[in-house]
């Protein structure tokens, strides 16, 4: 397929097995950039580790070949790497790591503006440097559910630990005028007392005093990561800005754009392999894949496990009743669904929650495609993903996995 | 002079055949579970075994108590010679019920907690107590035969002095558990159809099981005097056909009573298709049985006598399919129909009652020239003639 | 003093956490199925699972809904499977749940029958077969526990508390919201009561619940049962009395007779 010749390939791969999330301690991020702890909840299977432990296993072993080795190349960077994780590694020693050591006194970094450039301190990464305190210790552990912000506006600042220096809300000193009032004096989020010149609420971008109370010159500017200080109404750093433009997909079911000139993106990336385009005379519905609250990612761990696997046991995609009776498609039958790069089998499940789209007089159906399912496993079936497109967005390269054309019709 | 039986005859050959055909239903069963020789399921627990067996079993063995009763209470001797034959009939038919329930109940050998767990509200209990009693009483109704043949005088004079209070033992518990098999059902005003639900319904049963009782002795009776060749006095059939029509009557005018209070009698013209189950109940079990045995001409030949107690046993046979199984709605999306092992089992169990029939007639003074007058006993080296 | 569960269908979104806690809680193995056409699986209740949650799209006042509904034991307060069972191997308690002791059940399969919701189910794979359903967690409940199901249940769709008291938290939150309720508490009456409450957005007979009078399906059954000690009575002293009178009226005819050959030899 695709000319593509495994034997030929010059890379050896070996899999190992791998602890899943709950059954190995460490943390857990989101987009509100916190760092959660997590702690292990059960053993892992047979003989599967923590892949911080494999990779411990596998760095001890390497020192040792590349100590007993004088003439490999550049063997300083393996046998003079910091490793002090003794015989066992912990994620919680890993954690003191990323927030970094003063190296002289041995003792955690406090804050990412102490960092040097010296070599008398360390850190994993800056965003996290004060994750970790000689003080509290491993903030991510911490679960105080009550609310510690002075007007209780829902901070909760004081569950686990967010990037940079537990600011919840970043650029909040736009929350206030020049004279450090908030805004809304309901929801404030930072609060500045001219008695004791100190800032209360979440902690103060910059922390400097409000403008027109700091010295003279000092900017104490809100967007502190743009070099002006202020916000942007566009952004011109964005290689297809710096106005925002609504453009179709890259495979869209439109002859034309109805909002711009300009059908498509002309900044996307497109792939080059793998990566026919389909036409709406082939390929008249539009496609889009999610998920199911049964299954996670590719499914190799929970089309393992039998309970979730009673849940959603086949692969299955979605559509209208109208899609349905035109394709006479009945709840239950197999069916194909297809793209230009490929096609799979799936249940169809006939549902009123899918309502065809009239567009420019035209009714566009939509069919719902689930990505969970693989080749092995106690569940297997086909992926959705073999479907979608490779097409990445203009700035960021996320896939534009969520609208692409397709056809469907009976197995 | 016993009269000679025809040693071995084909019909017996045929019967063991079925029953030794029919073991290896049991045997899976038994090893394997109730969903493996059954197509019963969460949707349909009751099927042909309970309808049958159970239901029909002991209603059909209602001549027992009913012959007891004329013979002994109401003191009708001139049926005498029928109330053996229909006491063994009977305690047979109660054998099958216990016997399909050891093959029924999912741990049949725990049959015996229903002696130390009582649940007084359950109808299902009630039947349990009463049938394990009836038949102990059968067992001792029956005993004479037995205890002639063994030259047994001693419990003989003994069972026959507790005659009485055996018999109106035995009119009791069948009162009372003929009746519960009806109550069994009110507990399901949701799942039976209208045109059977009814509060009366444990008068219903019965009722019916009381009509049945000598249609079931009239059709005994004929095919044993043909196969054993024993004779029916004449008068004997015309008197049991003669209260049949009366009993039916009754049930006939409490069915319709009961339609016409509960507002429901439209249904019996509406309730399509379970209407013309209804109305084949009725018309071959009640009305035409009536009309044919009030007509003296009938009554007078053993032949249309004999059809007209098939009419009632039939029509008896469908009322109990139709409350326990037909009209009885199962859980949605279930289809029932009986497996081949369920008839097997349904099946060998029948086969095996008549194959005990057959060798009770062979080996015991069952008809009515075999059996010993009242107050009669054996003389010590006397055979019975 | 019993307990109940609310379950409130505009608050559940249809995860079935509380089917695998159910299963977890209770150890009970998965099921083998296939995707029929829909979202829901198992397809039905049975001896392997006690509860399950059914998917309805229904529409109510032009609206369309995509409706939840959790299926279970409804723990009645005047269970048939209780009063069915000969050998009270299903008991219902005073703290709510209806109780299964497999230690007196034959397996005869009564209560599969009685019950009007076709709740308990038989394990008809097993050469020792029981019957299984739903325990309302009566283990937890008496270490001071909630079920499984509620504690699980991520939105709070599912309260356990006194019956009475939810009643109340129900008709709450039905005045509350009108447009997002039909207003009808399901179990609060239907035959007798039931331990587990039901609100939601669209008719319940739209979502497969059956339409049940007030009345417990008990009762004819009771009485039936309580007129068995007085007919075993009265059958008894009939029977009686009429072979008295019988044996009486043999002899009076047979004195008769002899007094009649009396006269006749003496004439």
């Amino acid at each position: 397929m695709h000319g593509i010749e495994p034997d030929q390939i010059k890379t050896e791969v070996f899999v190992l097995p791998v602890a899943g999330s709950y059954e190995k301690e460490g943390s857990v991020s989101n987009s509100g950039r916190w760092v959660q702890w997590r702690y292990k909840a059960v053993e892992p299977p047979a003989d599967s580790m923590p892949d911080l432990e494999i990779m411990h296993l596998v760095m001890l072993k390497l020192k040792e070949l590349y100590q007993a080795d004088i003439s490999a190349p550049q063997r300083e960077a393996i046998t003079r790497l910091a490793w002090d994780y003794g015989s066992h590694v912990t994620a919680d020693a890993v954690a003191k790591e990323i927030n970094g050591y003063d190296l002289v006194t041995g003792k955690m970094m406090e804050s990412f503006a102490l960092l040097k450039d010296d070599g008398t301190t360390s850190s994993g990464c800056w965003i996290y440097c004060s994750m970790y305190s000689e003080a509290e210790g491993n903030k991510a552990k911490k679960r105080n559910p009550q609310d510690t912000h002075p007007k209780k506006i829902g901070l909760h600042a004081d569950w686990s630990w967010c990037w940079p220096l537990n600011r919840r809300i970043i650029y909040n000193r736009a929350s206030v005028d020049l004279d450090g009032i908030p805004w809304d004096s309901e929801r404030p989020v930072v609060i500045f007392s001219p008695a004791d010149k100190k800032w209360q609420g979440d902690v103060i971008d910059g922390g400097g005093l409000p403008i027109n109370v700091a010295d003279k010159g000092a900017k104490n500017l809100p967007f502190i990561m743009n070099a002006e200080g202020i916000g942007r109404l566009w952004g011109y750093s964005l290689v297809d800005g710096p106005l925002p433009e609504v453009y179709e997909p890259w495979e869209s079911p439109l002859g034309k754009n109805l909002m711009s000139g300009t059908m498509n993106d002309p900044c996307t990336f497109i792939g080059k392999f793998m990566n026919e385009r389909g036409t709406p005379d082939k390929y008249p519905y539009v496609g889009t894949t999610y998920r199911c609250t049964e299954h996670w990612q590719t499914g190799i761990m929970t089309r393992n496990l039998p309970w979730l696997v009673e849940l959603v046991p086949e692969m299955y995609v979605e559509m209208s009743e109208e899609l349905a009776t035109e394709k006479s498609i009945e709840r239950g039958d197999k069916v194909i669904v297809s793209t230009a790069r490929g096609d799979i089998k799936a249940v169809a499940v006939i549902t009123r929650r899918f309502q065809p789209l009239k567009v420019d007089g035209e009714t566009i159906h939509q069919i719902g495609i689930l990505w969970h399912w693989g080749y092995s496993g106690m569940a297997k079936g086909d992926s959705g993903n073999i479907l979608t497109p490779h097409v990445g967005d203009a700035n960021t390269t996320i896939p534009e996995y969520k609208t692409f054309l397709c056809n469907v019709r009976r197995a | 002079m016993i009269q000679r039986i025809r040693s071995f005859p084909i019909g017996a050959t045929i019967i063991t055949a079925i029953v030794i055909a029919c073991l290896p239903a049991f045997i899976i069963r038994y090893l394997y579970g109730l969903g493996a020789i059954s197509n019963l399921s969460d949707g349909r627990p009751w099927g042909l075994w309970i309808s049958f067996d159970l239901y029909c079993g002991v209603a059909l063995a209602a001549g027992g108590f009913t012959l007891a009763a004329v013979v002994y209470i109401f003191g009708q001797e001139k049926y005498h010679p029928v109330a053996r034959p229909a006491i063994l009939t009977a305690f047979l038919g109660y054998q099958l019920v216990i016997l399909a329930l050891l093959v029924d109940l999912g741990q049949p050998w725990y049959i015996w907690h229903a002696m130390i767990f009582w649940n007084w509200h359950s109808p299902l209990f009630e039947v349990a107590i009463c049938v394990m009693t009836y038949t102990g009483v059968l067992a001792l109704e029956f005993s004479p035969a037995i205890f002639e043949r063994l030259n047994w005088n001693v419990p003989l004079r003994i069972i026959r002095a507790i005659q009485i209070p055996l018999v109106i033992a035995g009119v009791v518990l069948s009162t009372l558990h003929q009746s519960s098999l009806g109550s069994m059902l009110l507990m399901m005003p949701y799942s039976l159809n209208p045109l059977w639900y009814t509060p009366i319904l444990p008068l219903l049963f019965l009722t019916s099981a009381i009509a049945v009782g000598p249609a079931m002795v009239i059709f005994e009776s004929t095919i044993s005097s043909r196969v054993f060749g024993h004779r029916m006095g004449q008068d004997v059939m015309a008197g049991l056909s003669r209260t049949i029509p009366y009993i039916l009557g009754i049930y006939l005018l409490l069915k319709l009573v009961d339609l016409t209070a509960r507002g429901s009698v439209g249904l019996i013209f509406t309730a399509y298709p379970l209407n013309l189950l209804w109305w084949g109940e009725i018309i071959i079990g009640v009305v035409a049985p009536i009309v044919l045995l009030s007509m003296p001409n009938v009554r007078q030949s053993s032949r249309k006598v004999f059809w007209s107690a098939v009419l009632v046993i039939v029509g008896l046979i469908l009322n109990r399919f139709n409350v326990s199984m037909i009209a009885l709605a199962p859980r949605p999306g279930t289809i029932y129909f009986p497996s081949l092992m369920e008839f097997a089992i349904s099946i060998g169990l029948v086969a095996d009652a008549l194959l005990v029939i057959m060798l009770a007639h062979r080996l015991l003074p069952i008809a009515e020239n075999h059996e010993l007058a009242e107050g009669q006993e054996l003389v010590e080296g006397q055979e019975a003639i | 003093m019993s307990k109940g569960v609310l379950y409130d269908a505009n608050k559940c979104i249809g995860c079935r956490a509380c089917q695998v806690a159910c299963k977890q809680w209770n150890q009970l193995p998965a099921e083998t199925t296939t995707n029929s056409g829909t979202l829901e699986n198992p397809p039905k209740l049975s001896a392997r699972t006690f509860t399950k949650i059914h998917f309805t799209e229904a529409e109510n006042n032009g609206k369309f809904h995509f409706v939840f509904t959790k299926l279970q034991c409804m723990h009645c307060e005047h269970p048939a499977c209780a009063t069915a069972c000969p050998v009270a191997a299903l008991q219902k308690t005073k703290n709510g749940p209806v109780i299964y002791d497999d230690n007196r059940c034959f397996g005869c399969r009564y209560c599969q029958v009685a019950c009007p919701f076709g709740i308990p189910n038989f394990e008809w794979d097993k050469p020792m077969p029981w019957i299984r359903k739903c325990t309302f967690c009566a283990d937890r409940l008496g270490a001071g526990l909630e079920p499984a199901c509620v504690k699980t249940c991520p939105t709070g769709a599912l309260k356990f508390g006194e019956r009475d008291d939810l009643i109340t938290i129900a008709r709450e939150r039905i005045a509350a919201s009108p447009d997002k309720y039909v207003n009808h508490i399901y179990g609060e009456k239907e035959v007798g009561g039931l331990s587990w409450l039901y609100l939601s957005p669209v008719p319940f007979e739209d979502l497969g619940f059956p339409t049940l009078g007030v009345e417990p399906v008990t009762v004819n059954a009771e009485r039936a049962m309580g007129a068995v000690p007085p007919m075993l009575v009265a059958v008894a002293a009939i029977m009686t009395s009429v072979y008295w009178v019988i044996q009486r009226r043999q002899k009076m005819s047979q004195t008769k007779e002899s007094d009649k050959n009396k006269v006749e030899v003496t004439k």
